[in-house]
């Protein structure tokens, strides 16, 4: 599991981008990093996938600092994967289920393993009806899904998702929340990095909030919410659920349907 | 028989023939005869396998740069797809390989414009797998070549960038006129004057349409390039293939 | 944008295999360039549009706009072969005097002309029906056929999938730009495709920068499978 020490990181001429972050996966099944723009969160992302080399401390995995030749990331990346915000950037084939088993082949694996795989990720994201699809064809939702589609298939033990609900409408955001519970179920360890608090405060059981490149508070989602003012002085929405429950006073409500239980049951 | 004074019959036949070329240099699928259809496909042929031999050095390095020179390709699928308004109010298309040229050398625009071809004939019907191998020796050989060198050329005389650019994609452009013309005039000799008076034919026709054209593209690779440059202050060496030249 | 394309995925052909489709295709393209014989080559043009209006079932008014751009190309294309210059007026059909010289044309060059459009007519045919009914994910297992460089299979594969990126972004700019006047006069419409064009290009350097990242990530070797 990842975990980082120290974790500092400065760009060639710039400022440092992030500063002492201590990150430790394994305090939640969903986790997620917010913060605003420029926060350091895709910086971050890519010292956890081994893109970008920490200026000091270390990323670790599994406790053994990660190692920055070809092997060692090549292994690092098997049990790690990341879904970028824009599946443009990230679908090189114009057939759908080519781009699916693009990394599978990669690796080496049989085609029966392979056909195996890639049908089983593209029904778990909804899209096997367009498996033979030019991906040009697609709609930005349908195309996203592909782009999970492709990083499930390798079975990682660590899953990315850089803005998962990015430009997407209300059903895509529904679905894209859905796949990421299922994914969670089988066992794999999520990290979301988002801008939507209420898809955040969902599914997130732990969160990091970064700002200026630096870990100004971590803790589970409900504590991290209800801190103080944290997230206007970051510059950050609050969830619905959590204005809810500061400005009128009614308990903190993880679900919206208990909150409207509660509310039609007459409790005030 | 009356006789028309030359400037009215050469203007009447030019605003006949003028449309034509508003549809860039290719010579349409089918329409050359067989033999010029072997001819010109072995002659490119040599360049092409250069230009590959190149880009098969430029992968052993570094495997990642086939996705550089597929979007350039596609780039310069799409400059081609790109109309160029004109004072006449017909527009062209400009033949995009100038641009490239001067980027990133002739051998390897040699595969990237032949590349682009292919996708033109199969996609928009725009020339032709018959006439590939002649359009590709205009447009993806001698085009690039004559681009590339001019540019070079003027570059070492210490011209004004702006001006090199300009030449360069321009006369490449009427380079590749020039070569279509004479394909043309090989294959469609005059009864009477033969080859010679076919080409005078042909060439004047498309000087005096394409000029124009010629000029417009290299106004805009000018402007381009200067963009380009002005957005990428580490200079031109920033974004040539890595490991080519 | 690009019709052609939409229609190859579209039609009752486009599940049939594309080795049979190309291979007939091709075939009768190269018969239309060696044929001399004009009525041959109209059975060509009959035969090969009919089956493509009849058994794959194109839109008819779809196809004819795309045959009626080439063929007036051709047209055009086909004056200038069919007029030249000669000192004798009694070589010509109908010419044109000229102070030492007359333009005009004869028989010789009218049934030249006659045989080129007809071979250009069925040349374009036979295209037509490979690119109408064979979608360009099918034309790549094609290619690997041919036994085609592998390298430029690869880079084929990938360009058809950037050609769309970059349309999109293309509209998108251009719209943006024309919202804002950019193409009210010549002088701003070259300065606007200039934008336009060098934003593309610089988008090119991004996007190899985050793909060769998303090659990283999954964990490319070198290879690109077709």
């Amino acid at each position: 599991m990842i975990t980082t020490s120290e974790l500092t990181f400065r760009y060639d001429e710039g400022d440092v981008a992030l500063k002492n972050i201590q990150l430790d996966l394994n305090k939640g099944n969903i986790i997620g990093i917010i913060g605003v723009n420029g926060s350091g969160k895709s910086t971050l992302f890519m010292n956890m996938v081994g893109v970008l080399k920490p200026t000091s401390g270390a990323v670790l995995y599994n406790n053994e600092p990660i190692k920055y030749d070809k092997k060692s990331l090549r292994e690092l990346r098997k049990k790690v994967g990341i879904v970028f915000q824009d599946p443009d950037k990230q679908i090189f084939y114009s057939k759908v289920y080519e781009d699916v088993a693009f990394a599978l082949r990669n690796i080496g694996l049989d085609e029966d393993e392979i056909k195996r795989r890639v049908s089983a990720s593209l029904k778990s994201v909804g899209a096997i009806e367009f498996k033979d699809k030019p991906v040009h064809f697609l709609s930005h939702g349908q195309k996203k899904r592909v782009a999970i589609a492709s990083v499930l298939a390798m079975k990682n033990e660590v899953i990315l998702f850089d803005e998962p609900t990015a430009g997407l409408d209300p059903k895509s955001v529904k679905a894209i929340a859905k796949i990421i519970v299922d994914i969670s179920k089988l066992g794999t360890k999520v990290v979301i990095s988002s801008h939507d608090m209420d898809l955040i405060y969902e599914l997130c059981d732990y969160i990091y909030v970064l700002d200026k490149g630096s870990i100004i508070c971590s803790g589970k989602t409900e504590e991290v919410f209800t801190e103080g003012d944290i997230m206007n002085e970051v510059g950050l929405a609050e969830p619905w659920l959590v204005k809810v429950h500061k400005n009128m006073h009614f308990p903190l409500f993880r679900k919206e349907e208990d909150l409207y239980v509660y509310f039609n049951e007459g409790g005030r | 028989m009356k006789k028309l004074s030359i400037p009215l019959t050469a203007t009447i036949l030019l605003l006949i023939i003028a449309p034509v070329y508003t549809f860039g240099m290719h010579i349409m699928e089918g329409f050359l005869p067989f033999e010029w259809v072997i001819i010109w496909s072995i002659l490119f042929i040599p360049f092409f396998m250069l230009g590959l031999k190149d880009l098969k050095k430029i992968f052993a390095r570094d495997p990642r740069q086939k996705i550089l020179i597929a979007l350039v390709t596609a780039f310069v699928f799409v400059l081609s797809a790109l109309k160029l308004p004109s004072a006449t109010g017909s527009s062209s298309h400009p033949t995009g390989v100038g641009l490239g040229a001067i980027l990133f050398g002739p051998k390897i625009m040699a595969v990237i414009g032949t590349i682009v071809l292919l996708f033109q004939a199969l996609l928009l019907a725009h020339g032709g797998l018959t006439t590939l191998g002649a359009n590709a020796f205009s447009m993806a050989v001698v085009g690039p070549f004559v681009s590339y060198t001019v540019f070079r050329f003027m570059r070492k005389g210490n011209v004004n960038k702006g001006l090199c650019v300009f030449a360069a994609a321009s006369l490449g452009d009427i380079a590749t006129y020039i070569v279509t013309s004479l394909q043309l005039a090989l294959a469609f000799p005059d009864p009477v004057g033969g080859v010679t008076a076919s080409a005078v034919k042909f060439l004047s026709v498309f000087l005096l349409t394409q000029i124009p054209i010629a000029a417009a593209e290299g106004i805009l690779t000018n402007i381009v390039y200067d963009l380009i440059q002005k957005n990428n202050p580490e200079g031109e060496e920033a974004y040539e293939i890595k490991g080519y030249k | 944008m690009l019709i052609i394309d939409k229609i190859a995925y579209n039609n009752r052909l486009s599940q049939t295999n594309p080795y049979l489709k190309f291979g007939v295709g091709f075939a009768l393209l190269i018969l239309s360039v060696l044929w001399n014989n004009l009525w041959g080559l109209g059975a060509i043009i009959l035969g090969v549009n009919s089956i493509l209006i009849a058994v794959a079932r194109i839109n008819k008014k779809q196809y004819i706009k795309l045959l009626t751009i080439p063929i007036v190309f051709i047209l055009f294309s086909l004056i200038a072969t069919i007029f030249y210059v000669s000192k004798e007026k009694s070589d010509f059909l109908f010419s044109v005097g000229f102070s030492n010289c007359y333009i005009g044309y004869s028989m010789i060059t009218l049934m030249r002309a006659i045989h080129i459009l007809l071979r250009s007519f069925a040349a374009l045919s036979c295209i037509y029906f490979i690119t109408l009914t064979t979608g360009f994910n099918q034309l790549i297992l094609v290619f690997k056929k041919l036994r085609i460089p592998k390298e430029i299979i690869e880079i084929i594969m990938l360009t058809y999938r950037f050609i769309f990126i970059f349309l999109e972004e293309v509209a998108e700019l251009y719209i943006a730009q024309e919202m804002r006047f950019g193409y009210i006069n010549l002088k701003t419409a070259y300065r606007s495709l200039g934008i336009l064009v060098s934003t593309l290009f610089t988008r090119i350097v991004m996007r190899y920068q985050d793909m060769s990242i998303a090659l990283d990530t999954k964990l490319y070797d070198g290879e690109f499978y077709i």
